[in-house]
């Protein structure tokens, strides 16, 4: 399976749509799986112009971010998506930075992945940010 | 420098005043002894006149004519203009006179004095006392002269002390803003630096030596600053970097171990497949650090054996297109090279060749490398259609730590800013050369050419 795959085929009926963006295709394609099989639908982007495209096709219910991407980065990304859609789209932002925290609240997001996380942590904030 | 001078130029002429003001006390000096001396054969004159006179004596014109030549002689040796030339004319003109006077009397007395005799000796007494007054006169001015010369002498001699004080207060002073404070303000710095603290670089004072020393210092601690900096942002960019396949592996195998294992079987293969080039991402990244620390101490030691260099240009092109997709790695060129190469170094060297062409070409496109012989050396080239490096960055690439794309767009996560440092080394360690041709936004052609044995010279190019 391709990094560049924009929509994943991985698309499960029903679910809600959560929007990965992440440059590591092995961490991408790993958190998509995941979300699957929890019934969720995804799409896969490998930095921040290609989540654009995403989005303009089908908003999301959540965008998972990484920060430090090529071509666009996860700043520069939220920023076009605060301007277009305010704050109706929740962000989680996933970055290696130890001050995530400080990351997250700089632009805005709902909450922050840490990493390395793990399945348990991945599940309960995307579960908790979808519940709000 | 110029206070040096001037403070030393003061000295010497004070010290010229002094020397001519003291020489021209000793001339006064012997000028007082004559006057004294006239006034003596003045009083001997008088003597020999009333010896003359009223004693009749027959040597008393004997006495007169002995003072009378002594006198003269005195007389004659006043004349350098230290005295009033009036007064000294005066003088020499009266005592021609009573010397005339004299001779008219006759050689011995006779028994009684004629009325003529009585006549000349009155005026020549009188000449004689007027004569005595002059000579005391002069002998006051001179004096005065004298003490005048010593008082002015003394303030001279004040003030030459005084400019010595004053040149020694100056120098001191100049020391102590030239060389003493500008010291003093090193000594602060360097001991700021001893802590760690790299703060504003130090003022430069004055453009000599000091101000020298004191450049060279700022440029050490900014060099310093730098690498400190840089070292710590590696430091954190490992850690950074370590995190994101420690949240693969982790993930992968939680996610894995909640499946039954019947289920788990269909995923397996992919699951294994992630966690393996994470973990060789990691070994990467601790290989990297520990070579960057290895370099720095000098220690790394070539393992060379005969490799086919061909091989290993396929094994690491095979697996960089495995984890980029995206890219088309093409062999444009591979002819069969045996060398006698560390082949684990020079794989990672090839590795950071095509990591750096996938990473900096972000929308994908061919990457041509080449394999070739060139004399008693090969060179690999790898060509890749990205952004290029910035003219103004090419010079530095190759300095550890240095990101040609920090803080740009295409800032990358993966990039320690080790890779083109550690490639460069080890070309070197096997005795060849590491270069690159680009322009910005049209891609970047990296070559490593390195000698087939360790002994042959063909990489001196």
């Amino acid at each position: 399976m391709s990094a560049t795959t924009k929509w994943s085929a991985r698309r499960s009926d029903g679910g809600s749509l959560v929007l990965v963006v992440d440059d590591d295709p092995d961490l991408l394609e790993l958190v998509g799986e995941v979300l699957v099989d929890r019934g969720y639908r995804v799409a896969l982007a490998s930095n921040g112009v290609e989540a654009l495209e995403c989005i303009e096709k089908e908003v999301p219910r959540l965008v998972l971010l990484d920060m430090r991407m090529p071509v666009m980065d996860g700043w520069t990304f939220a920023r076009h998506l605060r301007e277009r859609w305010g704050r109706s789209i929740p962000v989680v932002v996933m970055t290696a930075a130890e001050d995530s925290k400080l990351r997250a609240d700089e632009i805005g997001a709902d909450s922050d992945l840490g990493k390395p996380f793990d399945l348990r942590r991945l599940h309960e904030v995307v579960e908790d940010t979808l519940a709000d | 420098m110029f206070i040096n001078a001037l403070l030393i130029f003061v000295t010497l002429v004070v010290g010229a005043i002094l020397l001519a003001t003291y020489r021209r006390v000793p001339v006064k000096l012997e000028q007082s002894e004559h006057v004294h001396h006239i006034v003596r054969e003045l009083f001997t004159l008088e003597v020999a006149l009333k010896e003359y006179r009223f004693l009749r004596l027959p040597r008393a014109a004997r006495q007169w004519h002995a003072s009378s030549g002594r006198l003269d002689l005195y007389l004659q040796d006043l004349d350098n203009g230290l005295v009033d030339p009036t007064l000294t004319g005066a003088l020499r003109d009266a005592h021609e006179e009573i010397d005339a006077l004299f001779e008219t009397l006759p050689a011995t007395p006779l028994r009684m004095p004629t009325r003529l005799e009585q006549r000349v000796s009155d005026h020549v007494e009188a000449k004689i006392h007027d004569m005595l007054l002059w000579s005391q006169m002069m002998a006051v001015t001179l004096h005065m002269q004298l003490e005048d010369a010593h008082r002015r002498a003394n303030v001279l001699v004040l003030s030459f002390a005084a400019a010595i004080v004053l040149v020694m207060v100056g120098m001191q002073a100049f020391f102590r803003r030239t060389i003493l404070q500008p010291l003093g303000t090193l000594e602060r710095g360097a001991r700021r630096i001893g802590h760690g603290e790299f703060g504003r670089p130090l003022a430069q004072h004055a453009d000599d030596e000091i101000g020298h020393l004191t450049g060279v210092f700022n440029e050490m601690s900014n060099n310093l600053h730098h690498l400190t900096r840089a070292r710590e942002e590696f430091i954190s960019a490992a850690i950074h970097e370590i995190k994101t396949p420690v949240a693969v592996i982790k993930t992968s195998v939680q996610f894995l171990e909640q499946f039954p294992p019947e289920q788990r079987e269909k995923r397996l293969p992919q699951m294994l497949a992630r966690v393996d080039r994470q973990c060789n991402r990691l070994d990467r990244l601790v290989t990297d650090v520990l070579e960057v620390t290895r370099l720095d101490l000098q220690r790394a030691e070539l393992r060379r054996r005969p490799t086919d260099v061909a091989e290993l240009v396929e094994r690491v092109v095979a697996e960089m297109q495995s984890v980029s997709p995206r890219h088309r790695l093409v062999i444009a060129r591979g002819d069969a090279v045996e060398a006698e190469i560390d082949p684990d170094r020079v794989e990672q060297v090839v590795f950071n060749m095509l990591d750096n062409a996938i990473k900096y070409s972000p929308s994908g496109g061919d990457v041509d490398v080449s394999l070739y012989r060139e004399g008693d050396a090969f060179v690999i080239s790898v060509r890749d259609r990205g952004i290029g490096i910035a003219a103004e960055k090419q010079e530095r690439i190759f300095e550890r730590f240095f990101r040609a794309h920090a803080g740009t767009r295409y800032e990358h996560a993966a990039s320690l800013g080790v890779g083109l440092y550690l490639s460069r080394e080890i070309s070197r360690r096997h005795g060849g050369n590491m270069w690159f041709e680009s322009r910005e936004g049209e891609g970047a052609t990296f070559y490593v050419r390195l000698p087939i044995t360790p002994d042959s010279k063909g990489a001196s190019a």
